[in-house]
């Protein structure tokens, strides 16, 4: 059976200079993956040639077989580490958009995250706080009932109550079939819910193991295996 | 998809241009009231000045309501690509072909309707000249079949020239949309990327007409042969303009499809 993502010999340059050099990896089902490492190590790089978003020099993805495209696309959702959506629409004028383009959309969900935050539907998004945007486009990526969810960033610039509210949304909503791929350096907040981990340091892998393994067989916390690995 | 895409980006832009085509449309009215109000001022100077005023004013109303339309809609096609909003409209299950495809169709509409628009306001605004009392209806009349005769007034010459609009509408389009699309090969500066590419574009095309004016003979006609029919002439050079604007137009639609779909880099 194919993996869920397959990642091959991906390598990105900016000015020729690598952002990713010869990433390869493989990601199953049912899995929530982290994906490590200190600013500028190459995660939003690589999230985003996974979505489309930035072309590959050398390399390829696969996800469920097929290379990045429309197939693809309708199995992944994405939620990038800035504000995407058009701020002069309504939070109900952006879940029309999403129900039309992605036939996994689950408005029901959506409408039910935003009651339990009390976010008006009618609210046009630029009068929004900044921590209230994110949360609207965490509801409206969660609420799609995607085989890959890729986050970036999901928790930065939040507020520790934020937070946990934003990590307990993406527990309780994804599928079990599904898998995540969360990109993070707060870790000591990502750590109980995380399956694997990725540690990407300078465009490369250094590491990729299950958290019970690091627990288990070296004894050590992810965060403090990540402060071993990127000690400056 | 390609419907859906449509739809929703004739939601997202209806506003703008739909305003800017009404005040075209109010434009056109104040002129045509101006004009039914010159006989009853009696004073040549205040004549003079207020004529001067609605001229000035109506003519830069139309210039910057067109220009404000192409604005927009080259703002909406940076934003809506090549900004934070690009990482929602690349990442939609849709194909490049229908991003594009979808711009160009709501683009060209909005053009189109900012022509027909603009030639509505004129025709409002010289309406006032009918009826008036010091021009007889035909004096009108026979200053039109001058102009007409000059110009050709056969269906070629009016074929030829609603085909150039609706060619030079959708070339207007793609020419702002390619410039966009190149300008983001730059590493950095890309909107400065944008603006040269367009600037070279504007250069080529001048150049390109250049070579269509000479190679139609349309300066031998002005130079040696007087006496041939302006209006044949003038028709020919539509066609031709016509023909180099759609081969431009093809040329550019092609080349912001490639080049979105092998070097889109939303950093």
């Amino acid at each position: 059976m194919s993996s869920l993502l397959s990642v091959r010999n991906l390598t990105k340059k900016y000015n020729y200079f690598p952002a990713l050099s010869n990433i390869s990896f493989d990601l199953e089902s049912g899995r929530i993956v982290g994906l490590l490492g200190p600013n500028g190590s190459g995660k939003t790089t690589l999230i985003k040639t996974i979505c489309g978003l930035l072309q590959p020099e050398e390399g390829g993805v696969l996800v469920m077989g097929n290379p990045v495209g429309v197939e693809s696309k309708k199995v992944i959702s994405y939620l990038p580490d800035s504000t995407y959506l058009g701020t002069g629409m309504t939070v109900r004028e952006i879940i029309n958009y999403f129900k039309d383009f992605y036939a996994d959309f689950d408005e029901a969900r959506a409408y039910d995250m935003l009651a339990k935050l009390g976010i008006n539907a009618s609210t046009r998004l630029k009068t929004m706080s900044k921590g209230t945007k994110e949360k609207v486009q965490l509801i409206l990526v969660m609420s799609r009932r995607a085989r890959l969810y890729i986050l970036d960033e999901p928790i930065a610039g939040v507020d520790p109550a934020a937070r946990d509210y934003i990590l307990n949304t993406i527990i309780s909503n994804y599928d079990r079939e599904s898998s995540i791929l969360i990109s993070t350096h707060l870790i000591s907040d990502v750590e109980n819910i995380l399956d694997d981990v990725i540690f990407l340091k300078e465009g490369h892998i250094v590491r990729f193991s299950s958290v019970d393994e690091i627990r288990g067989v070296e004894g050590k916390s992810i965060d403090g295996l990540f402060r071993e690995v990127f000690r400056c | 998809m390609l419907t859906k895409l449509v739809k929703h980006e004739f939601i997202s832009t209806w506003k703008v241009p739909v305003a800017l085509d009404a005040t075209l449309l109010v434009l056109g009215l104040m002129a045509h009231i101006g004009i039914r109000t010159l006989p009853y001022i009696k004073d040549s100077i205040g004549f003079l000045v207020i004529m001067f005023l609605f001229a000035g004013v109506y003519y830069m109303g139309i210039i910057a309501a067109n220009i404000v339309t192409m604005v927009f809609l080259v703002m909406r096609y940076y934003k809506n690509l090549y900004t934070a909003e690009g990482y929602l409209t690349f990442t939609l299950p849709v194909s490049t072909n229908s991003i594009i495809n979808a711009k160009v169709i709501t683009g060209y509409v909005w053009a189109l309707l900012s022509l027909v628009s603009t030639l509505m306001s004129i025709l409002i605004a010289l309406s006032g000249l009918l009826g008036m009392a010091d021009i007889p209806y035909e004096e009108l009349s026979e200053a039109a079949d001058e102009f007409l005769s000059v110009f050709g007034a056969g269906s070629s010459v009016i074929i030829a020239i609603v085909l150039l609009g609706l060619v030079s509408s959708l070339y207007n389009v793609l020419c702002l949309y390619v410039s966009v699309t190149v300008g983001q090969l730059w590493e950095k500066h890309k909107i400065l990327g944008a603006v040269l590419s367009y600037v070279a574009i504007y250069v080529l095309n001048l150049i390109v007409s250049q070579i269509a004016m000479i190679t139609s003979g349309f300066y031998n006609f002005m130079n040696d042969n007087l006496d041939a029919v302006f209006s044949t002439m003038y028709t020919g050079m539509l066609y031709r303009t016509t023909i180099i604007s759609g081969i431009l137009a093809v040329v550019f639609y092609v080349a912001c499809i490639m080049i979105t779909k092998k070097k889109v880099n939303l950093d």
